[in-house]
């Protein structure tokens, strides 16, 4: 603003362009919110081209006329931050749909306006701080028992932080004072922040714990770290959904933050009805209370469904500050990217690669990068793990929102629908998929599960891959011809893809395995590999080792849950087979 | 209603307008042409400068010299029970020779996005009497289907036979796995989903 200028808070529109809308006669900054036309939608200011402001409205826009008034709120897209935020299910601009049911009906209209957390409903806060204590930004200065969870409430991350000069317990809303500082700074449990800019943290720490997610393909083959950043490509019935759900339930995260940007209506009513109703395994509890989501469906604003990714994660990373572990997925990033494709083109830019905008690339990273495993202001450790959903049309891969997720993730799991169709589930494809964070994690596996682990990973994937090699050639000129040797090893690949990658998710034993079975999986399998090897050398057939029968019972293990003794009594029988088939 | 002299340029289906009193995004445009025709357009693009609009038939006969006038209104249509039985444009007037639509409400015809908390799941079957999409492909109620086709495929015949024989079975009745009864007797298939993927919604959310 120019010296001596009043600020000009009030403008003009003067042109309209779908979503696009641009201003004249406004004092504003990028990315501050105002309030467009009449009707007093919300937009977002996104261009300064000398006097003329433009203008991504997150509402629809028809009717509107130039020479309506154009308001600056002179603040940044925010979200609010405080208890109340778990349970609760937002459109991608933070305003519960709950409360918008009853504000105006099953229809979502225009110019409706509801804060994103409630403002009358009081808190049972608990300081864990006492007046002459020193605090500074970031710091935990109380807990309220939100669901089964426990919020902490902060000092604002940008406050300066000093000595206490009063705080209390007792029932407050999010608004009311909870504690004020010697210099005057009152300190309310609401927070707003932006929603593009990075919560600050201390520091970020290498992502060298994995992510347990009790599946065994993910957990035992292809890893995500805590903190870490996933890709799930989901062709059409290739089981996205469970594979998700799987997630959203068992993997060791304390919060689950979903949004579903740019999906079908009925397919967001499914999650909206399930997760309530799903149980946490872990507390009893339906799966909602540590929950947040996040729903902008195929048919609402385009410019929201832009925001709401970024209002997720935000909501995301406040978890995180508070020392929570949270896994955040977005399903789907390519409606996301599409989303950002139709304000592009309406702004008139350059399109790049088919028509998406050129910082396409730039854009995404920064939105995985927000991922990370951190020590957060007031020092407790945190992580956000991020799994994108990328659709790419008609499933071909080399498009490029699907490229250039590639090119940041680090862990891809490749939905094979192939394999669903199989019946083998979960339908991640062994040969595609990757995890980049196996060196990283390498050490926690030695520690934590078993020094062998390492090796029999490498082993199985080993077997996998020249399972693959060989059935082409089994294709060709049918397994008899293969050496025997090799008749084993195909054998000994379809126990690996049979007993160890397949899982029940409906099962309730097997829906969660944990690292410790799968350990003792793997080595039973790797086990009878070597007795194969070994009675091989002595001279046994393929088909005296195929025809072993304890192996049969192997697969039984993963619906008990106590199975070492029937494990032992397998391996056992193993043994015996073995021994018996040396004597003769 | 005012009607503006001001095309600046006209190019395929786009008219530029040009010195206008301010148009509403998406408003409904009547274009007279000299031979008194008039044609329909929509506000593409609109500014204090140039308004853009975009023109639903062909702009064959509009010249410099044709007639602008903007409606003040989006596009909207009546509706009303009436409408059952009648054949309309693409409009929305009628084309059958009968009298004009009494109209109960005027309703815009992009409609407003449902809100995903109001919706329930859709989980009522419909029987077209088809044997292969009511038993391999199943329709249900509040689902969108779109029909893939090729030039030589009987799609028009396809499209009208299923809404005709169309049916909603009350569901505990009728399920659609009694008729597979007999194989399994007693147990229903192995395929059929586990029943909490299918919760049962409490009438407060469902949209009416």
């Amino acid at each position: 603003m120019e010296k001596g200028k009043e600020n000009r808070t009030q403008g003009v529109l003067k042109r309209i362009s779908g979503p696009v809308v641009t201003a004249v006669g406004l004092d504003a900054h990028m990315y501050d919110v105002v309030k467009v036309g009449n009707e007093e939608l919300m937009g977002e200011v996104i261009k300064i081209q000398g006097e003329n402001i433009i203008i991504q409205v997150y509402e629809d826009t028809a009717g509107i006329r130039p020479g309506e008034p154009v308001g600056n709120t002179g603040l940044s897209l925010a979200v609010e931050l405080g208890p109340g935020l778990l349970t609760s299910i937002y459109d991608g601009i933070q305003r519960p749909l709950e409360v918008l049911v009853d504000k105006m009906g099953n229809f979502i209209e225009r110019g409706v306006s509801a804060p994103g957390l409630s403002h009358e409903k009081k808190w049972e806060f608990v300081p864990t701080v006492k007046k002459g204590d020193e605090v500074k930004a970031g710091d935990i200065i109380g807990t309220v028992q939100e669901t089964n969870i426990v919020h902490k409430v902060m000092v604002p991350p940008k406050a300066k932080g000093g000595k206490i000069k009063e705080i209390s317990g007792g029932s407050f809303t999010v608004d009311e004072t909870v504690c004020v500082l010697e210099d005057g700074t009152e300190i309310a449990m609401l927070q707003r922040w932006p929603v593009r800019v990075p919560r600050p943290v201390t520091e970020k720490l290498n992502p060298d714990i994995p992510l347990i997610t009790g599946q065994r393909i993910l957990d035992g083959l292809f890893p995500i770290a805590k903190g870490g950043t996933a890709a799930i490509p989901g062709p059409f019935g290739s089981g996205k959904t469970v594979t998700q759900q799987q997630l959203a339930k068992w993997s060791d995260a304390e919060i689950v933050v979903y949004i579903g940007c740019g999906e079908r209506g009925n397919e967001m009513t499914e999650v909206l009805t399930e997760f309530p109703e799903l149980e946490d395994p872990k507390t009893g509890k339906p799966l909602m209370e540590r929950t947040v989501l996040i729903a902008n469906t195929s048919n609402m604003p385009v410019a929201a469904r832009e925001a709401s990714v970024y209002t997720g994660i935000t909501i995301a990373e406040y978890f995180r500050d508070m020392g929570y572990d949270v896994s955040l997925m977005a399903d789907s990033t390519s409606r996301w990217a599409e989303a950002m494709r139709e304000i592009s083109s309406r702004l008139e830019e350059m399109p790049g690669e088919e028509g998406y905008p050129a910082y396409l690339a730039a854009r995404l990273s920064e939105f995985y990068e927000r991922a990370g495993r951190v020590i957060s202001l007031n020092g407790e450790g945190g992580s956000v793990s991020v799994i994108g959903a990328v659709s790419p049309p008609g499933g071909d891969f080399s498009e490029p929102v699907t490229q250039n997720t590639l090119r940041i993730v680090k862990v891809f799991w490749a939905l094979d629908a192939k394999l669903s169709q199989r019946r083998h589930f979960p339908a991640i494809n062994w040969l595609n998929s990757y995890s980049l964070y196996l060196d990283a994690l390498n050490e926690w596996y030695d520690k934590e599960v078993s020094p062998e682990w390492n090796p029999l990973r490498a082993w199985a994937m080993g077997v996998l891959q020249k399972e693959a090699e060989l059935q082409e050639i089994v294709q060709l000129v049918g397994s008899d011809a293969l050496p025997d040797e090799e008749q084993v090893t195909i054998e000994v690949a379809r126990m690996i893809r049979e007993i160890f990658l397949q899982q029940n998710a409906y099962d309730a034993v097997d829906t969660f395995c944990p690292m410790s079975k799968q350990y003792d999986m793997m080595k039973a399998i790797k086990h009878f590999a070597d007795l194969a090897h070994t009675a091989q050398a002595g001279g046994a057939t393929p088909q005296q080792v195929i025809a072993i029968k304890s192996k049969n019972e192997l697969p039984q293990i993963k619906f008990i849950r106590d199975y070492e003794p029937e494990l032992e009594k397998i391996m056992k029988d193993m043994e015996a087979e073995f021994d018996a088939m040396r004597t003769v | 209603m005012k009607e503006y002299r001001t095309v600046a340029q006209i190019a395929g289906p786009l008219v530029f307008v040009e010195k206008t009193e301010p148009v509403g995004y998406s408003e409904l445009v009547n274009i007279v042409t000299a031979d008194g025709t008039v044609k329909r357009g929509q506000v593409l693009d609109t500014s204090d400068e140039i308004v853009v609009v975009q023109v639903f038939e062909t702009t064959a006969g509009i010249g410099r010299d044709s007639g602008i006038r903007f409606t003040g209104e989006t596009i909207k249509m009546p509706v009303g029970k009436d409408m059952l039985g009648r054949i309309l444009s693409g409009g929305g007037k009628p084309i059958d020779g009968g009298p004009d639509i009494v109209p109960e409400k005027r309703l815009e015809i992009t409609g407003a996005a449902i809100n995903p908390y109001a919706r329930s799941s859709p989980e009522d079957f419909i029987q077209t009497g088809i044997s292969t999409i009511d038993g391999t492909n199943t329709l249900v109620r509040g689902q969108k289907l779109p029909i893939f086709s090729h030039r030589v495929c009987p799609t028009t015949t396809w499209r009208s036979r299923s809404p005709a024989r169309q049916r909603c079975p009350a569901r505990p009745k009728s399920s659609p796995w009694s008729s597979l009864r007999w194989a399994s007797p007693g147990k229903r298939p192995t395929t059929s989903w586990p029943t909490s993927r299918r919760p049962a919604l409490s009438s407060a959310r469902s949209c009416s």
